[in-house]
């Protein structure tokens, strides 16, 4: 009975002891590492390049906190997951493409824009040899149109073609990756996608595919912080200040907008 | 366009090969510590005194009645603004076993129940204890019993553990994606590969799993396997 006892204490002990010290294990140190969110599927801004995480925001985010004195940590993650992980604090800062909007700003704070960036409706010439977009009516004639969801490619098309009644809630095929909705242009299965300019560019002319209208929208990327966060923020703003019209951007832009749409056809 | 799509494939190898490990490697934790929790779990739902079997029976409730991306964001998400920051890769090992454990009660509570009563009783009446009966009478039938159901768990928990990409685990399935978002055209031969590398795992450990089963067999008592 004594013996049964000791055996009962002991196992009862190494079930709560053993996963506290796993947990101890896995917790983070968050020194002076800052914690950089993105969605690595987003040529060029940010991709995966043997293993490691490069591209224009990825860039650029590294120098400005690296020459402050921080270690940087890329992080990648679902692009829905990014707003919830900032929030959380799971990650410190959102550098994905992320344009500047009100909806954001209410949970977030921005740095000031470093990028320009429009939207591009993407159509595909093989399937739909006569097809051209000059006006959101135009847009009533498809059967269906794609974007990745929470982009700003879905709020534009939300905004001005749902809302005004041009196409309805089912002509719209909300995509998880971008990716998705191009290979269905390729099918036909949609016959336009809402996409990022500079992402639409890197398909332009492959397959059949064209851009057959760019939105002007005006939207900025900028990097995103925690509410409040205004440390980095103002290590963010000054870096950018400091870079601003330099050789360093300069040579980012012409490595980034220049060479790396040259893929092997 | 086939060899174009191969060649992308092949220059992707390295790539992918890296991001089969981190899901083999998180499979392997989380099954191992879930199936050891599981069997200590069913043997307290089964055999200790209240209010242990009751707690367990809520325990289990729950996390079966919970997507298994909920208990991720939970964990992950959720403790991390409670200030608990819990690297990515743990957190989904947690939410695995969590989630798993809660299953593998089951698994292991219904080869229980498949050894008849009447051997716990002979055992005691034998003199030997509880514990003692529960290790060298009732165990051994149980492992034996569980072993369909457990491969099944286990080729979910593979395939489960893509979901982990949620909170930024980059494993076999996210660094597909990768590919294809660099070169959307290939993505038939990658996602066809990804497939394959899915399906030689799930293959070969329910073989090995088969022969085990075979092999351990207590001849005339369990039905003979039809392969």
């Amino acid at each position: 009975m004594q013996n049964k006892k000791k055996i009962l204490t002991l196992v009862l002990i190494l079930i709560t002891i053993t996963p506290a010290v796993v947990l101890s294990g896995c917790l983070e140190e968050k020194g002076k590492k800052i914690i950089v969110g993105t969605n690595a599927y987003f040529p060029p801004f940010e991709f995966y390049q043997n293993s490691t995480i490069v591209g224009y925001d990825i860039e650029l985010v590294t120098k400005i906190l690296t020459d402050a004195g921080y270690e940087v940590e890329v992080r990648n993650m679902d692009f829905d997951s990014l707003e919830t992980a900032l929030t959380s604090k799971s990650i410190d800062i959102i550098a994905a493409g992320y344009t500047i909007t009100a909806t954001r700003s209410a949970v977030m704070d921005f740095t000031t824009p470093y990028f320009d960036s429009n939207q591009s409706v993407l159509i595909n010439l093989n399937n739909n040899p006569n097809l051209t977009i000059n006006s959101t009516e135009d847009f009533g004639t498809l059967q269906k149109v794609g974007a990745q969801r929470y982009t700003t490619g879905e709020i534009w098309i939300q905004e001005n073609l749902i809302d005004t009644g041009i196409i309805n809630e089912s002509q719209y095929e909300p995509y998880v990756l971008y990716t998705g909705a191009v290979t269905d242009l390729d099918y036909d299965r949609v016959q336009a996608v809402v996409l990022d300019r500079p992402v639409a560019q890197f398909f332009e002319g492959k397959n059949g595919k064209n851009i057959t209208k760019t939105i002007v929208t005006n939207e900025q990327f900028g990097f995103a912080v925690q509410k409040g966060n205004t440390t980095l923020r103002n290590i963010l703003n000054t870096g950018l200040e400091q870079l601003k019209g330099s050789q360093y951007l300069a040579d980012l832009n012409e490595k980034y907008f220049e060479q790396v749409w040259i893929i092997p056809e | 366009m086939i060899l174009l799509g191969i060649n992308n494939l092949l220059n992707n190898l390295p790539f992918l090969f890296e991001g089969l490990g981190i899901t083999i490697v998180l499979t392997l934790i989380s099954v191992a510590l879930a199936t050891l929790f599981g069997i200590l779990l069913a043997m307290g739902r089964c055999y200790a005194r209240q209010p242990l079997p009751f707690i367990i029976y809520i325990y289990e409730k729950i996390f079966r009645g919970l997507p298994l991306l909920v208990i991720f964001f939970l964990i992950y998400f959720g403790l991390s603004q409670q200030g608990i920051h819990i690297k990515a890769f743990y957190a989904a090992v947690i939410g695995l076993v969590l989630h798993s454990t809660a299953y593998q009660i089951q698994i292991f509570r219904s080869a229980i129940h498949a050894v008849p009563e009447g051997q716990k009783t002979a055992a005691m009446s034998l003199g030997m204890s509880k514990l003692k009966t529960i290790y060298y009478i009732i165990m051994p039938q149980v492992l034996r019993f569980s072993i369909p159901g457990w491969s099944n768990e286990f080729t979910i928990l593979l395939k489960d553990s893509s979901i982990a990409f949620s909170i930024g685990v980059v494993e076999l399935m996210a660094r597909g994606d990768a590919i294809n978002s660099m070169n959307p055209d290939g993505i038939l031969y990658v996602l066809l590969f990804i497939a394959f590398l899915y399906f030689i795992l799930v293959f070969s450990i329910n073989r090995g799993l088969n022969y085990l089963e075979k092999r351990y067999r207590i001849s005339g008592y369990a039905a003979t396997s039809v392969r």
